[in-house]
């Protein structure tokens, strides 16, 4: 349960749970996972978020997409996605969750770039380059939509490239899944 | 603001052309390639087919795509073929059939004609209803 959504755990009637005082092993052997559901609920809320700030044209909506995207990525329980995806979505049933054998880094770094995209675009949109910053935030919904639809990550594969070059900080390997 | 409405549906309009053009382009490449492929020579005549790319470091195809294929070749039997081919390890064989991405889905009907490209995990629903036709 530590390593899924710890007191949040979903269990069902006939479960069995199992206390252990202390687990040995480092950080290293903390299994990689990923729930895709909470990756899927963050990319629509990006998507619909951000075409609202379009549409209403806010540059306050997209600086909230930006904070919400680096909350995201720092892993901050108090991400605004995460607590939509845990308290409301999830208790209620209307999204269960998926998780697999996965990386999050690259997925963290996938939303950091979002978050730079959309905070540049915040920043742009306030001080008058506003179409500077509206592309900015054009190029966060369509890939958004090409990591909702087609599952493909362009900053998940960007991560992958930089380690391929050895680059410090991005050390993770894609997983073999077999 | 319905004017910034309009900009929108015309941008995701765009988008939408844009990949429909980019998976048309996908089918008539796969068109070319499926005529004398080795990936089909081993393939009975007269079956609807599905070729399917993924990679092993592809955690959608393991956990999404492949369990569903695999559910779809139980329930229709000796009525589909699967050719499933690791993108990786054949990268000459994703590049004739113009893949770009894992999971890439190829639905060829039982003359062998490519029908339906898709480029990220598909449901069974949706397959079941074009191998209907194909």
């Amino acid at each position: 349960m530590r390593f899924l959504d710890g007191l949040d755990t979903p269990v069902e009637s006939g479960d069995a749970l199992r206390i252990i005082p202390s687990i040995a092993g480092g950080a290293s052997s903390a299994p990689r996972r990923v729930d895709q559901s909470g990756l899927k609920v963050g990319q629509a809320a990006t998507i619909v978020l951000l075409l609202a700030a379009f549409v209403l044209n806010s540059w306050l909506l997209v600086l909230f997409v930006g904070v919400a995207q680096l909350l995201g990525a720092l892993e901050s329980q108090a991400g605004p996605y995460r607590l939509f995806y845990h308290r409301v979505l999830k208790p209620r049933g209307i999204v269960k969750p998926n998780v697999i054998l996965d990386n999050p880094e690259p997925h963290r770094f996938a939303m950091a770039v979002g978050a730079v995209f959309n905070i540049g675009a915040a920043l742009a949109l306030l001080t008058g380059a506003s179409l500077v910053g509206w592309a900015l935030v054009w190029v966060v919904i369509v890939l958004a939509n090409l990591n909702f639809w087609l599952n493909f990550c362009l900053g998940c594969w960007l991560y992958y490239q930089l380690h391929k070059l050895g680059i410090r900080g991005f050390g993770h390997a894609p997983l073999p899944q077999g | 603001m319905i004017d910034r409405v309009l900009i929108a549906l015309v941008l995701l309009s765009v988008g939408v052309a844009v990949w429909q053009l980019i998976t048309r382009r996908q089918l008539a490449h796969a068109h070319t390639a499926s005529g004398r492929d080795p990936l089909l020579a081993a393939v009975p005549q007269g079956t609807p087919i599905i070729v399917y790319f993924s990679s092993p470091t592809c955690a959608p195809c393991k956990y999404q795509q492949t369990p569903t294929l695999d559910a779809l070749q139980g329930e229709l039997g000796d009525h589909l073929h699967i050719v499933r081919v690791d993108a990786t390890a054949e990268p000459e064989a994703a590049a004739r059939w113009g893949v770009f991405s894992v999971p890439t889905l190829f639905v060829l009907d039982s003359e062998g004609k490519p029908k339906h490209v898709y480029n990220g995990v598909v449901s069974r629903a949706v397959l079941k209803q074009q191998l209907v036709f194909a």
